[in-house]
Parts: structure tokens; sequence; C-alpha cells
């Protein structure tokens, strides 16, 4: 059943002209021109409830905006919107009810009292029974192992910290659907692990749907099933994570390697060198499905492996992915748009 | 938002507050010490020329008490929300309070309720009783109800006042100056509105009805006027602040389809 429906969803925004030259300023003060900047293009698509959704997308490509239209918070230029079967911004205290909002880089935890406190206020806003109310808060400190500082004031906490109790504070009224704009912005590689390992656990263990922004793919591979991405406010691929890997190729990894002295011309079969400057080259590592470790090997068959200073491996970064993913998506013409 | 929700907020104020007690002794202290020189002002003046428009300064302590008391009530709930939603706008922050099965106003209101107003009231109450008791009032029944519906009202004109503020970085983003501008125009109320020419009067009356917060129920109290019509002041300020709430919801409609 879908919780989520949107259909030629479009939000502009208007903003005043501005004009460069020498009287620019008083032009763009005296001028009544305004620019449309289309933030959402004319997205469609629905989420069923129970599933784990990845919106994915490159800084200003919208994602936010999404979000506060499917909670009501901003109200859309054009297209139909619907969330549970109403209109999110015409029944915004009813839908407040049956979801949950994370904002990673926004706390709703009161700075200066202990998280306890922030959590017995959300129990009165959402009149949450007394019973519900202690076994939900239970369940919450132990799964997200909260423990050690439920009772310490919010502004003492670490960022890993705080992020698990915002988003222990999200489900407190068992909401059917949460939404995290960017949750796990800014955290350090374990914390981010932490927050990603629950975040899967809740939605198979509660059958909460997740939809959650993000420009991070790792999000996505480890919490969603299904991954959105869109660019420039279209939506660029629709579909499960395994399937967007084998649209694209896999995601291929860009390998650094600095030798002590310049070893000469070094192939891979599984690799396409970028760049050669002697002693610092860099390949590109084509992914292919069950080889996984392939890439270790490749490195640690070469001659000159004890010559060797330094290695960096990156993934691809989301730019290179929305761009495989256009280049050959539309080679295949499946591209959603 | 239920009386029982709204106590709860109260309390978590409270608490917050309590974190950091110095600072709020201080801010008490600060606030008697300027309001204090707000009456000294008026009371050196009177002192040379003993009445300003017919009016002494037990009467002019009243107008002064009144305006302060009905302001510190009223900003209690409204001050801090208000001055606050031209940063929570820029910021962002405001959409937290777009998510809650609560009513934006409301919440707003109660999560920034501000208790610093203490203060105000104790100096403003200490005075106004000092000036009844110096001023010859007939208090009958009637009077009391009165002047309790006055300063309901009075409060709700100041309340108002700043929803506006707040409503105007809703519609334009930007509210500072109309708050450096408002905290100009609002002491103007501590001397009799006659003082002024015409068209000051005209405004504090029509436009921005300051008047009606301490001016003409003084005029009514201390008998210093005989007009029917003064029996109706008590219903401006409901009225004023059911309008400014109005202008808000209109503002955060704005806001909603605008976005930020």
């Amino acid at each position: 059943m879908a919780i989520i429906q949107i259909n030629q969803l479009v939000k502009e925004y208007r903003t005043n002209k501005r004009f460069t030259g020498p009287f620019g300023l008083i032009k763009s003060l005296l001028s009544t021109e305004y620019v449309n900047t289309r933030a959402v293009d004319g997205i469609s698509f629905s989420i069923d409830s129970g599933e784990s959704v990845g919106y994915l997308g490159p800084n200003g490509a919208g994602k936010s905006t999404m979000i506060k239209m499917l909670t009501g918070i901003l109200v859309p230029t054009a297209g139909d919107i619907q969330v549970d079967g109403k209109i999110p911004y015409r029944h915004r205290k009813e839908i407040a009810r049956k979801i949950g909002v994370v904002f990673g880089q926004r706390s709703q935890l009161w700075w200066d009292l202990p998280v306890v406190d922030s959590f017995e206020l959300h129990k009165h806003i959402y009149n949450i029974s007394d019973s519900d109310y202690n076994s939900r808060v239970q369940q919450y400190i132990e799964l997200l192992d909260m423990g050690s500082f439920v009772n310490k004031p919010v502004r003492q906490l670490s960022l890993g910290q705080r992020m698990r109790a915002e988003i222990a504070l999200a489900l407190l009224h068992n909401p059917e659907i949460l939404f995290l704009d960017e949750p796990t912005i800014g955290l350090d590689v374990i914390a981010k692990h932490n927050i990603r390992t629950f975040l899967r656990q809740v939605n198979q263990e509660t059958n909460v749907a997740i939809m959650l922004t993000t420009h991070d793919l790792k999000d996505i591979e480890e919490i969603c099933d299904r991954i959105i991405i869109v660019n420039h406010g279209k939506s660029v691929f629709d579909g499960d994570v395994h399937h967007l890997k084998r649209e694209i190729g896999g995601i291929n990894k860009q390998v650094t390697i600095e030798f002590h002295i310049d070893p000469g011309e070094i192939a891979f079969p599984n690799a396409l060198l970028i760049r050669d400057e002697g002693v610092r080259k860099k390949y590109e590592f084509i992914h292919h499905e069950g080889e996984e470790n392939s890439l270790m090997r490749s490195i640690m068959s070469i001659p000159n492996v004890d010559q060797i200073k330094d290695i960096s491996i990156e993934d691809m970064s989301i730019e290179e992915i929305i761009h495989k993913a256009f280049v050959n998506l539309n080679q295949n013409s499946k591209i959603r748009v | 938002m239920s009386v029982k929700l709204f106590f709860h907020f109260l309390k978590i104020i409270m608490r917050t507050r309590m974190e950091y007690r110095a600072d709020f002794l201080l801010g008490m202290v600060g606030q008697i010490l300027g309001y204090a020189a707000n009456y000294l002002i008026v009371w050196l003046l009177l002192n040379r020329f003993t009445l300003i428009e017919g009016w002494a300064w037990p009467e002019m302590a009243f107008l002064i008490s009144v305006n302060v008391l009905t302001y510190a009530i009223g900003a209690s709930f409204t001050y801090s929300p208000m001055l606050s939603l031209e940063q929570l706008i820029i910021k962002g922050d405001l959409d937290k309070y777009l998510i809650k099965p609560i009513n934006p106003f409301t919440y707003l209101i109660a999560s920034f309720f501000n208790f610093g107003y203490i203060a105000h009231i104790l100096i403003s109450v200490v005075l106004l009783i000092w000036s009844l008791r110096n001023l010859d009032v007939h208090w009958g029944v009637f009077e009391s109800i009165y002047f309790m519906f006055t300063l309901l009202s009075g409060s709700m004109l100041q309340a108002g006042g700043l929803i506006l503020i707040g409503s105007w970085s809703l519609y334009f983003m930007k509210s500072q100056f109309m708050g450096d501008l408002y905290f100009k125009i609002k002491d103007v109320i501590n001397y009799p509105i006659s003082a002024y020419t015409a068209v000051i009067q005209i405004v504090l009356t029509w436009i921005m009805p300051l008047a009606f917060i301490n001016y003409f129920p003084a005029l009514y109290l201390l008998d210093k006027a005989d007009n029917i019509a003064l029996l109706l002041v008590p219903v401006i300020g409901p009225l004023f602040l059911l309008l400014t709430i109005f202008i808000w919801h209109r503002g955060i409609h704005q806001y909603q389809g605008a976005g930020s």
C-alpha cells in the first residue's frame, strides 16, 4: 500500500533578480523583476509502507525541498502530493502525528536540559500514553545504547550521541514514516556506522517506512533497498540499489599509488590509468560483481610492490555516479524523468 | 494547545533558566535599574514643572506603571518568539515548529515564554500601588473590574504589537529595524498623549492604538474626562490581538508558499 504518492511535483522559488554592472546594486534594489528557480521539477514516485528509500543527489538538487513538501512545511507550486492519503500542507497537524522528522543540521532537543526532558515534553505534545512512552523509551535506550547519556544535558553530548537521541525522539510517537534529512552529516566513521545499523534495524523490526536524503551513497547502501537519484530537480534514477550498480557497472574505485622511485609503466587488467606522474599513478578500478577483492590482489601482484610508499582508495563521487547513471541509462533508454 | 501542555512548557523553560541562575538574577537587577531610571526622568521633570498637561506626579506614575506592567505581561508571551522569528527564518529553524501536531503560533509562544519580566512586574506593581494610594480614586466594584479588564486589554495590545513585528519577518524576512522602531515608540505613552500634536494623537489612537493601553483608561479612572465611549476601552485589546494573530497566520502561509 502506497503511503507516499507524488505526481509531477514542482516547487519553484522566486527570488529578486540581481543585476551586475556599474548601477547593478541600485537596479537590484528597485527592480521588480524576478527569477524563478525550479528546485523540484516534475518528480513522480510512490513509496509503500515499510519501504526504505534513499534520496540521493548533490548539493542543491532539491532534496531538502522534497522533504519539506512531504512534511507539510512547504506548499508545492504544482503537481499532486499525498502522504497517508492526505495533502500534507492542508492537513499538517494530522500528518505530523504520522511522521517523524530528523534534521541532521538542526537539533530538536532542548540544548540545556537532559535528553529525557525533551522526550518527556514530546510525550505531552503527542499525547503518548504512559505505558507506550515508558516501553518505547526503554526500547530505544537499549537499541541505541543511550543509557550512558540520557540524563546528560544535550550540550554535553557528542554529535553521534545527539543524533541517536534525535532519532529516538522522532520515533517516540510511533510514526508510520520517518524522514531524515542528511542524518549522518558531520559524523565520524563509527558513529555513521552505528546510525546506519540502527536505522536498518528499526525499519525491519517496526515496519516504519524510511526516507532519507544524503549525498553519501554508503548511507543508502547500508540502510535502503531502493534509491532515487535526483539532479537539478529531476529524477535521474529510481530503482533498487543492486539494479543501480548493475546499470552503471558497479561502483568503481579510484586508486592512487605512490612509489618511492618511478617504477615505469604499470598496467592492470581490471583498471584504467587516469593519470601518470611517474612516482604517483592514479587508476580507476572497474568493479565486477563477485570480485570485490580483486583490487587488492591486483595491487599486491605488481613486481614493484615493495616500492609502494602510499596507497589511497576512494569511492566514486556522487557527481561521477550521476554522470554515469545518466550516460548508461540513456544508452539503455531506461531513464525515468 | 491545552493549558496542561502550556504549563509543561513553562516547567521546561524554568529549568533551562535555572541552568544559568546568575545570568537570570543579574538580568533582573539590570531591568529594575533601567526602569527606575525611566521613572526618575519623569519625577525630575515634574519636580521642576509640577504638572505635565495638567497631570501631576502620582498620575504620571500611574500612567507609566500601567504601560510597564502591561508590557511586561504581554512581552512575557510574545517578545522572545516574535523577535527571534527573523533568525529562525534565516537559519531555517522555523521548520521545526511546522512539523508538530500543534499550532505553530502557540508552539512558538509556549517554547519561548520569557520569565525575565518578573523584574518589570515587580517595579511597576510597587509604583502602581504607591500611585493609587496617592490618588483620589473611588474604587467601587465596577471600577475594579474595569481596571482589571483594561490591564488585560493593555497586555493584549502590547503582545499584539510584538506579534506584528514577528509577522513582518514572515513577509519580508528582516524585521530588526521594525523592532528597533517599536522600542523607540513604545515609551511615548509614558506621557499623556494630549501633550503631543494632533497628528501623533490620531496615530496613537487609530493607527497604533497604544493610547488604549494606559491613557484612555487613566482618563476614565482618574476622572479626567467624562466620555461614555471610554467604557469600551477593554474590548480594543482582544480585538487587536485577534487581528495580529490573523495577520501572523497569513504570514506563515506566505512563508510556506515561498519557502526559505
